[in-house]
């Protein structure tokens, strides 16, 4: 399975097919001194050697699945029971809260230990090439598929809400729930990729856990020193606004009672505090990356 | 190129209380090639990821063609490194891999596509271009980061245990793949524990022990130096050796000790002169238990190791 495999066929007069280049042999074997690419150009190339990974990770397809299957849910809202059936689109979203925390762990939280444990990263960084680059070309492949799965199953949601309520969802409210969706990935994607920069092996059950629970039990712990309003602005929460935008009931809502935060939420101020913690984790993951003795 | 390719000054390298590398000095010249010798845990990787930037050094400093190691993008330009036995990406076949490889530097497709083909023949791993590295033997792997560190024809070559998991056959053939290098100027650095590959390749080496450069330099200049201590004569006779011979032999003027191999062959240290040898081979000669052969040996990079690493446990 290969989604952005090409390869080069020789030619009978020694040039190649398919580089977009016709040197001879002799022309290109001249003392060429190679140096190393920009920055810029190295992260690129990271990200996209990451992608290709992917395309060949049965993960990745077991994700985009899945991503069809979260609309699948609504007709298993008797089993779930948190899925108010007259919701509209937010009733087939619910789930997606949930499998934030999964696919970004799994997409963002395993790449950098992954080259650490398979070695690698040996080979990789004993190039001329910036650790940061190497760091942030696998977040931005982590970031570029999971974003991608969740419009995936936003569009599939769409479709699905026009066919069952008869009738296109707010348009307003479904770019809202998009924007607060995508900051929720970039969140707990960056969360899950600094986490990750601290092991050396591939572990995707620990930044499911942390996430799963490190971030909802600070806010819920602290519950009792702090008010709703700053308990509303808490960054993990953004997965579950942006279905509650659209009419659902996310899970963890129902559970910490705090439902009614979303009417007291400071947008401005809650998405500076998500860019922030995602800039703040984005910085820790390079950190660790840069100090790290191999 | 700068004069020395490589230059390491007093590196330390410490983990906590552990000094894994103690004051490490050395420097590879240009176009040399260098052997890093020392037994197991006596710190040669650990130099080695200081070198290519993989740790940071505890102090001292290590400078590739005159750029200092810490503008690591800059030093590590004109360098081609296998270091830890790494492994190459287990999802893409060689072509792919290079492909990643050459992107990092900045090379055209085309380019990009000559240059694979080159080192993929090089290293014997042409035909198997297209198929995916993680159905490869460790030998193979082995040739594809080789290739890897071969791609942008370096100036200077850095390999830690190059021929580790090959076979005989494809040990042969990358010793002579590196000793080609020599033709091309180029600067090598490997660490190895094959004693074989240093003395055939490399004209300078640097021995390690205890975290420690025990010695360095021009290998034929530390054999001469290590022969003043004297030579070995094997004296072999086709009749069983009996102590009568033995005493005699030992005897003889010049000769510091003595080692009996089997039933047939006595080795004798020895240190004397010219006129001396000749007693000790006419008294073999007359011993009465038919001379076959008597061979003399200099000191070779074994013995200087093995006293060396005496006493340190492989």
């Amino acid at each position: 399975m290969s989604l952005f495999s090409k390869t080069y066929e020789e030619v009978s007069d020694g040039s190649w097919e398919s580089s977009g280049y016709a040197a001879t042999d002799e022309e290109a074997h001249r003392d060429t001194e190679y140096k190393a690419a920009s920055v810029a150009s190295q992260t690129l190339t990271f990200m996209l050697t990451e992608l290709k990974r992917m395309s060949r990770d049965y993960g990745l397809y077991a994700s985009i699945i899945v991503a069809f299957l979260i609309p699948v849910a609504y007709f298993l809202r008797d089993i779930i029971g948190a899925i108010d059936p007259t919701s509209g689109m937010g009733s087939i979203l619910v789930l997606l809260t949930v499998l934030v925390s999964i696919f970004t762990a799994n997409a963002c939280g395993k790449q950098i230990p992954n080259e650490y444990q398979e070695k690698t990263a040996y080979m990789n960084l004993a190039m001329p090439v910036s650790r940061t680059s190497f760091a942030l070309g696998k977040l931005f492949a982590g970031l570029t598929v999971c974003l991608g799965i969740f419009m995936l199953a936003y569009v599939l949601a769409y479709i699905m809400s026009m066919i069952i309520f008869e009738g296109s969802p707010d348009t307003d409210k479904v770019i809202q729930s998009i924007a607060y969706m995508v900051m929720g990935v970039v969140v707990f994607s960056t969360t899950a990729f600094g986490l990750s920069t601290v092991f050396t092996r591939a572990n995707v059950l620990l930044p499911v856990v942390l996430m799963f629970f490190l971030m909802p039990i600070v806010g819920i712990s602290i519950d009792q020193y702090l008010d709703d309003s700053i308990i509303a602005l808490f960054p993990c929460w953004f997965p579950d606004y942006a279905v509650a935008i659209l009419g659902g009931l996310p899970m963890s809502f129902g559970m910490f009672g705090a439902f009614s935060m979303i009417d007291i939420l400071n947008v401005p101020v809650f998405f500076g505090i998500g860019a922030a913690w995602s800039l703040g984790m984005v910085a820790f993951g390079l950190y660790m990356v840069q100090r790290k003795q191999l | 190129m700068a004069e020395n390719a490589i230059e390491v000054s007093h590196l330390v390298k410490q983990y906590g209380d552990f000094t894994a590398v103690s004051d490490i000095s050395f420097n590879v010249p240009g176009g040399e090639f260098m052997g890093l010798l020392g037994p197991n845990g006596a710190g040669k990787s650990t130099t080695l990821k200081a070198i290519t930037g993989l740790l940071t050094p505890t102090s001292g400093t290590v400078t590739i063609q005159g750029v200092d190691i810490k503008d690591h993008r800059k030093a590590l330009e004109h360098v081609g490194c296998v270091v830890e036995t790494p492994e190459p990406y287990p999802e893409f076949t060689p072509n792919e891999f290079l492909r990643h490889v050459g992107r990092l530097y900045g090379m055209s497709k085309a380019e990009n596509a000559i240059r694979t083909r080159d080192v993929l023949e090089e290293v014997k791993l042409w035909e198997w271009r297209d198929k995916k590295i993680g159905g490869f033997s460790k030998g193979m792997k082995q040739r594809c980061v080789l290739a890897q560190a071969l791609l942008t024809n370096p100036e200077v070559i850095i390999l830690d245990e190059p021929t580790s998991g090959l076979d005989p056959r494809g040990m042969i053939e990358i010793r002579t793949l590196l000793n080609n290098l020599k033709k091309r100027d180029r600067s090598l650095l490997i660490s190895t524990h094959m004693l074989k590959e240093v003395s055939e390749m490399c004209g300078q080496v640097t021995m390690i022990r205890n975290g420690k450069a025990v010695l360095s330099g021009d290998v034929a200049k530390l054999l001469e130096h290590g022969s003043d201590s004297g030579i070995t004569l094997e004296v072999k006779v086709l009749d069983p050796l009996t102590d009568e011979f033995i005493t005699n032999l030992s005897g003889c003027a010049g000769v510091t000790g003595y080692d009996k191999l089997g039933e047939h062959i006595v080795k004798l240290q020895f240190n004397g002169s010219t006129e001396q040898q000749a007693d000790v081979i006419s008294m073999a000669y007359n011993g009465g238990l038919r001379l076959l052969s008597v061979n003399e040996k200099g000191m070779d990079l074994e013995d200087l190791y093995m006293d060396l690493t005496e006493g340190v446990s492989e």
